[in-house]
């Protein structure tokens, strides 16, 4: 008898499971940034880091990447985003172990590794600082549809702005860009959607 | 015990019943399903195949029916035309066509089964001169784009970027993406941008993917704005309380 309780839990458990999968993922209707449907494929990128390592995107499925793309001399938008992303980080309380923030440097000529790990530091310790090539800038923003263009102002080492976009990108476990944000979101969305998405894939 | 494997059987019947029908329900619209691709994709100025599948609610190809596109550019003033198919290859109806200009035109498919009776379907594509590289797939119909609008929730605010919008903004004055969107915490308080193109357009603040959907909750009042590659200009997003 108790073969034929198993085979109808079973069943039951299929049928409901097929339920399950029809619905896609069950946290993206709570999800409090811009959500992407289908999430976006992205390009593996391999980019030297501040943590004197080689920073590869596919290596870090399981982990949620919150991704900036900004300047160290920056004067607005990086160095307010970096501050609400250490509340982020913070907030996160220990999912924040499966999390990494990852500041990309747009300006890669005036920013080496070693002054890029003093300013993500600033911020905290565990924010990791990326520096692509000057040649794989524009192919790297391009797939987050991200932009940034050098705005000149005057002369000596502070002779140009770099006018970049300012969206805050949320790759998921998969891999895959699922979640943007607008400069100025508040930071407690950012820690809602991420607790939810490690919440959600365990 | 005999109660508790009752009520499991009560329940797998119902839930198997249930799913059975689902999956087979047949409705007017469901009966003959039409789908349109085209040899070359997308579809290009010259000579062309649009290539016809037409099945029945069990994904059956049906052989042996009258099946014509009827074209029409539509911004030309070009009378429309119609063509047969002339050949049914790999449960495929071939119908050869030209299109002699750049820009969007209505593709009406009708076909008429052995029995007499006739389905048609409408699509709005958009003809290039060069087009973009991009993945083979079919056209979606207007009414399957109507369908998905008929199904808008109260509380959101949809735009739905056409095959071709950038190409056809940078030909014609025509306004894809209000440049002013006004939304409300209480009320119609989420925007959704399905991009139907096969570029990647910017819609104000958002970069939204061919292919893709982007849907965002605004949760506090607000101003954003950005450029529009649709527009070309600015679009402003207002979200009041």
């Amino acid at each position: 008898m108790w073969r034929f309780y198993s085979l109808m839990i079973g069943i039951l458990l299929l049928l409901t499971g097929c339920g399950a999968m029809n619905s896609g993922n069950s946290y993206v209707n709570q999800l409090s940034g811009a959500v992407l449907s289908p999430p976006r494929e992205l390009d593996d990128f391999t980019l030297m880091s501040t943590t004197g390592e080689e920073f590869t995107l596919s290596e870090h499925q399981g982990e949620v990447i919150l991704l900036f793309f900004g300047y160290r001399t920056c004067p607005d938008f990086c160095p307010t985003t970096m501050a609400e992303l250490q509340r982020v980080y913070s907030d996160l309380g220990e999912p924040a172990d499966r999390v990494k923030i990852v500041f990309v440097t747009v300006d890669p000529e005036r920013d080496s590794l070693e002054n890029l790990e003093q300013y993500t530091s600033i911020f905290n310790e565990d924010f990791i600082g990326l520096r692509p090539e000057t040649d794989d800038v524009d192919d790297l923003l391009e797939q987050f549809g991200a932009e940034a263009e050098r705005r000149f102002v005057g002369d000596g080492p502070l002779a140009y702005l770099v006018d970049h976009t300012a969206t805050l990108f949320l790759i998921n476990p998969q891999g895959q860009l699922e979640v943007q944000y607008l400069y100025g979101t508040h930071y407690s969305n950012i820690v809602h959607d991420v607790s939810l998405i490690l919440g959600t894939s365990g | 015990m005999k109660k508790i494997a009752l009520l499991i059987s009560g329940i797998l019947i119902v839930l198997v019943t249930g799913f059975v029908w689902s999956s087979n329900r047949l409705s007017a619209d469901e009966y003959v399903q039409i789908e349109l691709y085209s040899d070359p994709f997308p579809m290009r100025v010259g000579p062309m195949e649009l290539i016809v599948s037409v099945t029945d609610s069990r994904g059956n190809a049906i052989e042996g029916a009258d099946v014509s596109a009827t074209t029409q550019l539509v911004h030309h003033g070009a009378p429309p035309i119609t063509d047969p198919a002339r050949r049914y290859e790999n449960d495929q109806y071939y119908i050869p066509i030209i299109w002699a200009m750049v820009g969007q035109a209505m593709v009406t498919i009708d076909v008429e089964l052995s029995d007499g009776r006739i389905f048609s379907e409408e699509y709005i594509v958009f003809v290039y001169m060069i087009p973009p590289d991009i993945e083979y797939q079919r056209y979606i119909s207007e009414r399957e784009i109507q369908a998905d609008l008929d199904d808008i929730p109260d509380n959101e605010y949809w735009i739905i970027v056409p095959a071709g919008a950038r190409e056809i903004t940078g030909m014609h004055m025509i306004e894809f993406v209000p440049e002013l969107i006004n939304l409300s915490v209480s009320g119609q308080n989420t925007l959704v941008i399905r991009n139907d193109d096969y570029v990647a357009n910017t819609v104000g603040p958002f970069y939204v993917g061919a292919g893709e959907t982007l849907r965002q909750r605004f949760d506090a009042p607000g101003v954003f704005q950005g450029t529009c590659t649709i527009n070309q200009g600015v679009i402003r997003i207002e979200v009041s309380e």
